[in-house]
């Protein structure tokens, strides 16, 4: 916990001492603070589970950012997911929606931060319905019954810190990629509930994560 | 910042990113020891010739099968013995050989299912709340540890009569 916030303040402290440093900027007066407004559509994921689950794991997501002060992005990303796989102990489907609300930061300071470096974090939230079927019991003496769980209900969220890079091709045409390193913070099951194994926008759950998008867009 | 380049760089971060930074699969195979089984002690005493009562388990002349199941358990150099309770129902009976007699042991239990992951599925706990026998030799059957969570507590003790 204390190792995360301590990656939150560096982070906050670094964004604030480079804005002050971009105030000595020539190119201060002549800023507007509001830039436009950017809508990105990821293809990476869409791709690279097609390719890899068969289309058994699906994931969509859309970005919406705006320009501030030509350095700070505010942005928000929407995204749907169905998943359908299994391991030894059980078999699951689901879907769900999920949501991340954070701020991205242009690491160049100088010009015109169209084609840029961009750092940021991310608070991240999902929804979804699933079924765990099939599931296994440490049972060895009795008959091993499978156990199915329908209609279940989760919430989760986790932080990511994400860094990627964006390159404009014409007018507001832009493509960009994301590499995201995510933590899981809801990681405890209520006494009887099962918990999902893949959660909409995270990935495969796990305490720790990667993740990885390649967008395409469009800034007004 | 010049675009080509850039897109250069992009096309080549996508490929890395495509096959390095995706979330990778967890393990579906269980590593981890789930299983919660119930351990009885049995003891019975035996009066020396000097009149001293001594306690002592002789393991290899028992046996155990649950009601419902056909297979025979029978311990041997063991201080308990492990009994598994059923996962599916409150009442677990288990068929109690001894020195030639049978008799009935019956444990009364909340089972209390732990989901665990998706490799390992679910552990299953017991709470026991009562055990008993109607064997006249049995002189009780007292709960030691009502929690049935692991492999390595003893959870039973059955005291015969010699």
């Amino acid at each position: 916990m204390s190792k995360r916030l301590t990656l939150i303040l560096l982070f906050v402290a670094w964004a604030l001492s480079s804005y002050a440093q971009g105030e000595q900027d020539v190119y201060k007066d002549t800023i507007p603070v509001f830039q436009g407004i950017g809508v990105k559509l990821d293809l990476a994921m869409p791709i690279i589970e097609a390719a890899r689950s068969a289309g058994k794991i699906q994931d969509y997501e859309v970005v919406i950012n705006a320009r501030l002060l030509n350095r700070f992005y505010p942005t928000v990303e929407l995204g749907y997911a169905m998943a359908e796989c299994g391991a030894d102990g059980g078999q699951y489907k689901g879907l769900g929606g999920f949501a991340r609300l954070g701020i991205d930061l242009a690491v160049i300071k100088k010009g015109v931060a169209e084609n840029n470096f961009m750092v940021g974090l991310r608070f991240a939230n999902a929804l979804q319905n699933y079924d765990l079927t099939n599931v296994k019991q440490s049972v060895n003496y009795w008959p091993n019954q499978r156990l199915d769980f329908y209609d279940q209900f989760r919430y989760d969220c986790w932080g990511e810190l994400v860094a990627g890079c964006q390159v404009f091709l014409w007018k507001g045409l832009h493509m960009g990629w994301y590499g995201r390193i995510k933590l899981l913070i809801t990681r405890n099951a209520k006494p009887g509930q099962v918990m999902p194994y893949y959660v909409p926008g995270l990935g495969y759950r796990k305490d720790f994560n990667w993740g990885f998008n390649y967008y395409i867009g469009y800034r007004f | 910042m010049n675009s080509r380049p850039s897109i250069l760089i992009l096309s080549w971060l996508l490929a890395l990113g495509s096959f390095g930074l995706v979330s990778c699969e967890p393990d579906k195979v269980c590593h981890q020891e789930l299983q919660a089984t119930m351990q009885v002690i049995l003891s019975a005493d035996s009066v020396t010739l000097e009149g001293d009562t001594i306690s002592y388990v002789q393991w290899d002349s028992v046996a155990f099968m649950g009601v419902g199941n056909n297979v025979v358990l029978k311990g041997k150099s063991l201080k308990a013995m492990p009994l598994e309770l059923r996962p599916d129902t409150t009442i677990t009976q288990y068929l109690v050989q001894y020195h030639g007699q049978i008799d009935t042991l019956f444990i009364e239990h909340t089972p209390r299912i732990q989901y665990i992951s998706m490799a390992c599925g679910c552990a299953i706990f017991h709470t026991i709340s009562y055990a008993w026998s109607s064997d006249p030799r049995v002189d009780s059957v007292s709960i030691i540890n009502a929690n049935v969570e692991s492999y390595a507590q003893d959870n039973l003790c059955i005291h015969m009569h010699e």
